[in-house]
């Protein structure tokens, strides 16, 4: 059963087509026992994809699976975790009214006597081991919905590791987590792996990457590129392969003169974040980088009027302005290119045209009625400025590519005259060239006058796009640097304060 | 033009029949159908002019209310609503007061219920299934309170009109009403700026929401003229009768319901045409016409109008959940 | 993590629960109620009240099992109404059915109605509450096949199911009512089954995920739902005395009140048991002081239906999710 030569995961030519999209085309990997597999790529190389296939989240469209040399159908998450492969998502997957302990034995409590009653003392007793060795002190008995991100992410972890896992799948597990705590996170994969537990590891932080795998396969566009060790390779190397091409290439900087200043914040409080000040000039592209959990989506969301301000004030050229719900904030002319397109973004099951004018509805006509040649020259106006592939202005913008659906969510706020745009990770889920669109995009529009936040959670991107980063941790702004003196390091560490 | 063509995701099939095409095609079939079995009586003016009638009411409510399901939501109180326009009404006459105070008192009426279910819906945040299924009890219940259970007669030449009149001394005034209400609804759905907004939100309200649109308003309104609908629906239940009683419109809301999705609304919103609808509501007021000439139980009725709305959801689930296997 | 602190938390979760308020609230109805009519706290009137109650006592035990898991039960008053007429009918000299056969065809009917109703909403993927709205209407449609035989009950056993008292206080009813909730308690507590039901109530993705068998589950539950109904038809028929096709018309709409008062949440994953007793004693007493303070029968119905709505109204504000920004 062992005579594999120690590969106890296969998965061959996995291929998983999206309307619109290739997520994997034809990708292969092994994974050893005992070894630590870091798993490389930008937003939409495919990853996730990858982790939901294994974890029998998605189906396959074609390839095939090998589990300890056996082929393996994986039909369902519970085929997954029956043969030992455990994932800890990436969203968190915690019941907020239930305790730690009921989370982290969810779907399998632990039972006891010949009517399986379940043992709640056991489970609180192992809860408090488990979280133990994770040298967290969690009490058991608390409810989830008190814990912060961070500790909601650990108890993800227990949950993977309470029962014995053959094949360990981290998706960003220290997306929310200190130093600290990714230090010890690291000490438990240290201990997992001298067990002989295989541990896939998806990260984009390279010096994490560096510091615990073994060997780093690196996706691009849905493909498999490179399967390397981790000793043979260097970051610049890694970071060529992910992005394919030059790294000046991949990050188009052009600087754009610096104006006025078009909006200010004064101590802004919200729910999710706390006393907040920052200026945006025209012309400017800020960045604003942090943790999950550090109060930069809920900022956001409170600049444009979906997220109650509690205090503080938002001036707009020298005026102040009272943004109480999206409306206003768009007759502010501020867009918001939010998080999730297809859930905040787009109605995917209308037409590109639809999409394209749903945020400026009141003009496609003088009175009640839309006026349709009106309509259709304004579609046809961004399809092309933005270079909009679509087959037609009628077409679904549900079975349009990322990239595309992206550029569609950006014409609906140019088509709304905003002059200040507000992108939240705005690469996430599309492909290289798409972005590089996107990153074109936006200095176009600095270029014409407008003022561009962007927040990002990818390291590279912020720091070569982004004329200054802000930095917010735990709901605070804890730096401010410039593009010169911004780093890698410096941000990081600006983010876990 | 928003054409929400659930079946258009695939390109390759081009530019057949359309949904709403087939359930009109099936509507000829039926109604010949039912002209040769019911013959002579179910084709004859005796019949049909009672069955134009029937329809003229349920068809508005089932427009308006198709404006309603399109943005995500729905309403099971139409039929309470009716059964309080009725008792309201006859109560009203029967205090003297003048015939289009009492229309347009009842018309207020149905515009406060259908505010009540709108502020249920978007201010609390009710699920609207259930608020409407709540109020629907509130409605027929004060209908009982008002008419102390028993049927009232209601003459007065203003109702008589709404329900039995004729314009041009040719056109019944009911199919008058059915009429100016289709075409109104068409527009808005079809052509105008709203239709566009109720489009949007039923397909995503959340990004319509961020998108600078007032999903709440919108909504409120479409429980708005709903309840309006429904109470003028009422009034032409009422003139017909020329009673007023709280059993009126009782089970109405599986039937318009029933009649809506058939035509191809989705029950979460974003899909549905106003043709569809009036296929849909034709379809099944023939169909239920039919069974009462045939002199079946009312309660087996019962039973077929609980099937159809079962059999025609199901049938939409399945044939979306094929549409996105195909994905 | 000392022992105090763990019953500290297990306190501070009740806390949580909309039950201690639901205590108070009902002790200051029974202060208002005493003052307004001194007959109010006697023992014949509770008695009156918990046997009043008994149907939708059991009814709400299925139909809470069915919202832990997010679905939803409208058609239960048809069921137990098809359950009563259909057992009645049995019972009529010409079938003469023995008792215990009678419980046993009446379970049969109720679980399978039961089955058909998780098999439509699971298998199919219908929204429950459009479901069971139309099996609402075929069965009730159904009961009507018997329309005219009405039945009288004369089976000395069915007759004192619903009615008989202990020591002429404590009403069988009561019992039932309180062993089924007992035991439904300590089977949402421990049991994988019960708690799975709150997982999948509280996020169905994530049950999934979880490997938990969402589907069967949920079959389950409406059958459980089912069964209670077979109970109550029971009842019905036990204390009405006879079958009627119409018996437990309406019923649904009561016991949705009770629970939901009682702090089960529409969406599902929130609820306990205590609660919904309290919430069947305040329903209770509020029908029970309408009918002491002789408030017209119709105006009855419209205080029921402000009472739904007032409860699903505070249901939706306490369980406010991020959705309803907008």
């Amino acid at each position: 059963m062992t005579d594999n030569n120690g590969i106890v995961l296969k998965m061959e030519n996995i291929t998983k087509i999206f309307p619109g999209v290739i997520a994997l085309e034809d990708v292969s990997i092994e994974l050893y026992k005992g070894e630590v597999l870091g798993i490389l790529g930008e937003n939409g190389a495919g990853k996730s994809t990858l982790i939901k296939i294994l974890a029998g989240n998605y189906i396959k469209d074609s390839g095939s699976i090998y589990v300890d040399g056996q082929k393996f159908e994986i039909k369902s998450p519970s085929e997954a975790m029956a043969s030992g492969i455990r994932v800890i998502y990436q969203e968190l997957n915690t019941l907020n009214n239930l305790s730690v302990a009921e989370n982290i034995f969810i779907g399998e409590q632990l039972v006891k006597g010949p009517f399986k009653i379940v043992d709640w003392k056991a489970m609180t007793k192992k809860a408090g081991e488990i979280l133990g060795s994770l040298n967290v002190a969690l009490d058991p008995n608390s409810v989830i919905g008190d814990l912060s991100i961070s500790e909601k992410q650990i108890v993800e972890i227990a949950k993977a590791i309470s029962k014995d896992a053959k094949i360990l799948v981290m998706d960003e597990p220290t997306a929310a987590l200190s130093e600290e705590e990714t230090q010890s996170l690291f000490k438990i994969i240290a201990t997992l792996k001298s067990r002989g537990v295989s541990i896939i590891y998806i990260s984009h932080r390279l010096k994490e990457i560096f510091q615990i795998t073994d060997r780093v396969v690196v996706l691009r566009d849905g493909k498999k590129v490179e399967s390397i060790k981790t000793k043979d390779t260097n970051a610049n190397e890694l970071v060529t392969l992910m992005v394919g091409r030059d790294i000046k290439e991949m990050y188009p900087k052009r600087e754009v003169p610096i104006g006025n200043t078009v909006m200010e914040v004064k101590n802004l409080t919200a729910d999710g974040f706390k006393d907040i000040s920052f200026k945006l000039k025209k012309g400017e592209i800020l960045g604003i980088f942090g943790l999950l959990g550090s109060g930069r989506t809920s900022l956001v969301k409170a600049l444009f009027g979906a997220n109650k301000v509690k205090s503080g004030e938002i001036l707009i050229n020298g005026k102040k302005v009272d943004i109480k719900s999206p409306k206003m904030a768009r007759d502010e002319k501020i867009g918001l290119v939010p998080l999730d397109r297809k859930v905040e973004g787009l109605a995917l099951h209308l037409g590109v045209k639809e999409n394209i004018t749903l945020a400026n509805i009141e003009d496609l006509g003088k009175g009640f009625l839309i006026k349709k040649q009106l309509e259709n020259k304004k579609a046809q106006m961004w399809i092309e400025e933005m270079g909009i592939k679509t087959p037609t202005m009628d077409q679904e913008v549900n079975s349009l590519s990322g990239g595309n659906q992206q550029k569609v969510v950006l014409a609906k706020w140019l088509e709304s005259g905003s002059k200040i745009i507000i992108l939240n990770e705005p690469t996430r889920g599309i492909d290289v060239g798409a972005k590089i669109e996107i990153y074109k995009l936006m200095q176009n529009l600095c270029e014409k006058g407008s003022a561009v936040i962007m927040i990002s959670s990818e390291l590279p991107e912020i720091l070569s796009i982004a004329d200054r980063i802000l930095v917010m941790s735990k709901g605070k702004m804890t730096a401010e640097y410039s593009r010169k003196e911004a780093s890698e390091e410096n941000l990081l560490q600006s983010a876990c304060i | 033009m928003p054409e929400i063509k659930a079946s258009s995701v695939e390109p390759g099939k081009k530019a057949k029949i359309s949904n709403t095409g087939i359930l009109f095609i099936v509507l000829v079939v039926l109604f010949a159908l039912f002209s040769y079995v019911g013959r002579p009586f179910f084709f004859s003016t005796l019949n049909l002019v009672p069955m134009l009638n029937n329809l003229s009411f349920i068809g508005i409510i089932a427009a308006v209310l198709t404006m309603v399901m399109v943005s995500g939501d729905i309403d099971f109180s139409i039929g309470g609503n009716i059964g309080l326009t009725a008792c309201l009404v006859a109560l009203l006459l029967s205090k003297g007061l003048p015939g289009w105070l009492v229309v347009i008192i009842a018309l207020c009426g149905g515009a406060i219920m259908g505010a009540f279910n709108g502020f249920l819906a978007t201010v609390i945040g009710v699920n609207s299934i259930i608020a409407t299924i709540g109020t629907m009890f509130i409605w027929r219940g004060i209908g009982y309170t008002l008419s102390n259970g028993e049927s009232m007669l209601a003459m007065n030449p203003v109702i008589d009109y709404i329900g039995r009149g004729f314009l041009f001394k040719v056109i019944p005034f009911p199919i008058v009403i059915f009429i100016v209400v289709f075409v109104i609804t068409y527009v808005i759905m079809n052509l105008s700026k709203w239709g566009r907004r109720i489009y949007a939100i039923g397909t995503n309200p959340m990004a319509s929401y961020l998108s600078g649109i007032n999903v709440k308003k919108v909504k409120f309104v479409g429980f708005l003229l709903c309840g309006i609908t429904a109470s003028l629906g009422g009034l032409i239940l009422t003139s017909l009768s020329a009673v007023g009683m709280p059993q009126h419109g009782q089970g109405l809301e599986l039937v318009i319901i029933s009649g809506i999705v058939l035509g191809g609304t989705a029950l979460g919103g974003g899909k549905g045409q106003i043709l569809g609808t009036l296929a849909g509501i034709l379809i099944l007021s023939v169909l239920y016409n039919f069974l009462t000439i045939m002199n079946v139980y009312y309660f087996y009725i019962q039973i077929v109008q609980g099937s159809v709305l079962v059999l025609v959801v199901a049938t939409y689930e399945i044939r979306q959940s094929r549409a996105l296997k195909r994905v | 993590m000392a022992k105090p602190e763990k019953q500290y938390s297990g306190f501070k979760n009740f806390l949580r629960t909309p039950t201690p308020t639901l205590i108070g609230l009902y002790i200051v109805m029974i202060i208002i109620f005493t003052i307004a009519d001194k007959n109010f706290l006697t023992v014949q009137n509770f008695r009156g009240i918990f046997n009043n109650f008994a149907v939708f006592g059991v009814l709400a035990s299925g139909i809470m099992v069915v919202m832990l898991a997010g679905g939803f039960d409208l058609s239960i008053g048809s069921i137990s109404g098809l359950v009563g007429i259909v057992s009645a009918v049995l019972m009529m000299d010409k079938f003469g059915v023995p008792t215990p056969l009678i419980f046993v065809i009446a379970i049969v009917i109720g679980c399978s109605v039961g089955l058909i109703n998780g098999l439509i909403i699971t298998k199919i993927g219908i929204n429950p509450i459009i479901t069971t709205l139309g099996t609402l209407a075929i069965i009730r449609g159904v009961c009507y096949f018997w329309a005219n035989q009405n039945p009288r009950i004369y089976n000395v056993f069915i007759q004192g199911f619903g009615r008989k008292f202990i020591a002429d206080i404590v009403p069988y009813t009561t019992i039932y009512i309180i062993v089924f909730f007992i035991i439904l308690a300590l089977i949402l507590k421990f049991t994988r089954f019960g708690r799975n039901l709150f997982t999948i109530g509280g996020n169905e993705t994530l049950a999934r995920l979880a490997g938990i068998p969402v589907d069967r589950i949920k079959i389950i539950t409406y059958v459980i739902s089912g069964f209670f109904c077979s109970i109550a038809g029971l009842l019905l028929i036990s204390q009405l005395g006879s079958g009627r096709p119409e018996y437990g018309t309406g019923a649904e709409l009561e016991v949705l009140t009770i629970v939901v008062l009682g702090g089960v949440a529409v969406g599902g994953g929130k609820g306990n048991f205590f609660g919904v007793f309290i919430a069947l004693l305040i329903i209770g007493s509020i029908a029970n002081g309408m009918v002491m303070l002789d408030v017209p029968i119709y105006l009855r119905q419209v205080v029921k239906g402000v009472l739904l709505v007032l409860v699903i109204s505070i249901d939706a504000l306490r369980n406010r999710r991020n959705l309803q920004l907008y």
